[in-house]
């Protein structure tokens, strides 16, 4: 294993910034990033001339616009000396951060702006590729159709346990009811019984299951530690280990779908930082659908494929609990901005562990794993995962 | 109850490199694409063989049995399926060893299970070419 350059604790995320995760906003993915640009320069006092460096993902309202990165620096009047367009899916905010940790790292730049930002709603994506041609025609509608074929196959290998997973609903829930940011429509309080009951798409994917679109945007201002010091920056939270695979296992034609890159990403991100799955204090797993959270929890190391609803049935993941977990709700009951989505967690994570999160703040916020979960292939699992571990410093 | 019109189903738009598999398509036949570096089938049609990494591709008959992997019943419809719901798509494991994504035809949910052996069937989705399904065998 190489060197891990997060390892020195030289890497520190500053401010965090969100906007209100709604539905029909009417803005446009330039407006969205212009709100969390100016939270955080009001947020750090850090001065527009010094952020040198952006890290974006490629929103679906500008899907076909091949000049993003400089049609939002214009907008927002930054100038760059280094750029980064992540296209990894819901991977792509935990990638930006390790990205440009990388580029303050090597001397690329000294302050990175890293920005998700989508209005789902205004354009949908036409498929291209093989999706064009081998799966719209047969008619699969979109991933919850993917993770319907997904359960089944973890049904038959283990039993599904819909009543674990329904826990997992409530506790995110719970986390919306207190997050103002969340989508309103989202911010009333459920039963396991009312995810049990809610109706079926493909089965045994069930409403509740999945994430609804919304339009929002997240950020992040990420810099050196010296910088951040001489700046007087009060808190920061370090990037500490990061792994990355994108397109896992490609080779195998019959691959079994209840493994992901988590089975590589987990263990390796938690051996970098030193930890075992044990030290980590919350966990704010990317959640597109419930079953996901179920099958990193077993892939990670938090327990053992096919165990993961035993797991859950014997853990409190509620903020004053053994595991914290997507307090703030999640994707799944904040709504999920498009593919500005993988930041939802990840700036709650940073929220925890800056202290600022309120009526659900994590008592000693010391440490966070975080992850991205990126796009559906070709009857495989989800194609990228990603695995941050964060400490508060 | 009042049927809305659907949408047309999407298409297939051949490439250069798949125009062969929907011609046989056309003739009822589907095409795999068979790797002689490796010995092994690959679906969907790709420009290397995805073990090798090598363009040593030649297309192939599939025989059309295969055995079910895991399926799921679409309340929600794809684009186009509108008027079809609820209808079962499924993971189909062929004997070549490839899984192809396709609609289990001519049987009803409660009959259809993983593992249970499956034929090829194709399907009319009013486009000029004809779409591979799978039907439960016998």
């Amino acid at each position: 294993m190489r060197e891990n350059y997060l390892g020195n604790r030289d890497i520190a995320i500053i401010g965090f910034a969100e906007t209100k995760y709604d539905r029909k906003s009417e803005k446009t993915p330039y407006e969205l990033a212009a709100e969390v640009l100016h939270q955080l320069l009001e947020r750090t006092g850090v001065r527009i001339a010094d952020v040198d460096g952006m890290a974006s993902t490629v929103p679906t309202a500008e899907a076909g616009n091949t000049f993003w990165t400089n049609m939002l620096a214009d907008t927002l009047g930054l100038e760059l000396a280094w750029s980064q367009l992540t296209d990894i899916g819901g991977g792509s905010p935990t990638g930006n951060v390790a990205r440009a940790a990388a580029a303050i790292t090597t001397g690329m730049c000294e302050m990175v702006f890293c920005i998700g930002a989508d209005s789902s709603a205004m354009r949908a994506s036409r498929s291209t590729g093989y999706r064009a041609e081998f799966v719209d025609p047969v008619g699969l509608m979109g991933p919850p159709a993917a993770f319907g074929l997904l359960s089944a196959a973890y049904d038959q290998k283990y039993g599904l346990d819909l009543r674990a997973l329904g826990k997992l609903a409530v506790a995110q829930r719970n986390g919306a009811v207190v997050n103002e940011n969340a989508c309103d429509s989202l911010r009333k309080p459920m039963t396991v019984d009312d995810y049990l009951g809610s109706r079926m798409v493909a089965e045994p994917i069930r409403l509740l299951d999945c994430v609804m679109r919304v339009d929002g945007a997240n950020g992040l201002l990420v810099t050196s530690t010296e910088r951040a010091r001489k700046l007087g920056q009060k808190r920061l939270v370090h990037p500490i280990a990061y792994a990355e695979v994108t397109n896992f296992e490609p080779r195998d034609s019959l691959p079994d779908p209840t493994r992901s890159g988590f089975s590589r990403v987990g263990p390796a991100a938690l051996a970098k930082a030193g930890l075992t799955p044990a030290d980590i204090r919350m966990f704010h797993p990317y959640d597109d659908f419930l079953i996901a959270i179920m099958l990193q929890l077993e892939q990670i190391g938090f327990c053992k494929p096919g165990e993961g609803a035993a797991y859950i049935h014997r853990t409190d993941f509620s903020p004053a609990g053994a595991l914290p977990l997507n307090t703030g709700g999640g994707q799944i009951s904040c709504g999920q901005p498009g593919l500005a989505g993988g930041g939802v967690n990840l700036i709650e994570a940073v929220r925890q562990l800056m202290g600022e999160a309120g009526r659900r703040q994590v008592p000693k916020p010391s440490n966070a794993l975080v992850t991205g979960i990126g796009v559906i292939p070709y009857l495989r699992n989800w194609g990228t995962s990603t695995a941050l571990v964060l400490e508060a410093a | 109850m009042t049927t809305t019109p659907a949408h047309p189903k999407p298409q297939p738009t051949p490439s250069k490199l798949t125009r062969p598999f929907w011609d046989a398509a056309k003739a009822g036949r589907l095409l795999l694409q068979f790797d002689t570096t490796t010995g092994r089938y690959q679906f969907y049609p790709r420009p290397l063989g995805i073990a090798s990494g090598k363009p040593t591709l030649e297309w192939r008959e599939a025989s059309g049995r295969a055995k079910l992997y895991a399926s799921t019943v679409c309340h929600v419809p794809g684009r186009g399926y509108e008027n079809e719901v609820p209808y079962i798509l499924g993971s189909v494991e062929l004997d070549e060893g490839v899984r192809v994504l396709a609609r289990i035809v001519d049987a009803a949910p409660a009959a259809v299970n993983p593992g249970m052996r499956l034929r090829l069937a194709w399907v009319d989705t009013g486009g000029p070419f004809p779409l591979y399904a799978f039907a439960p065998e016998g």
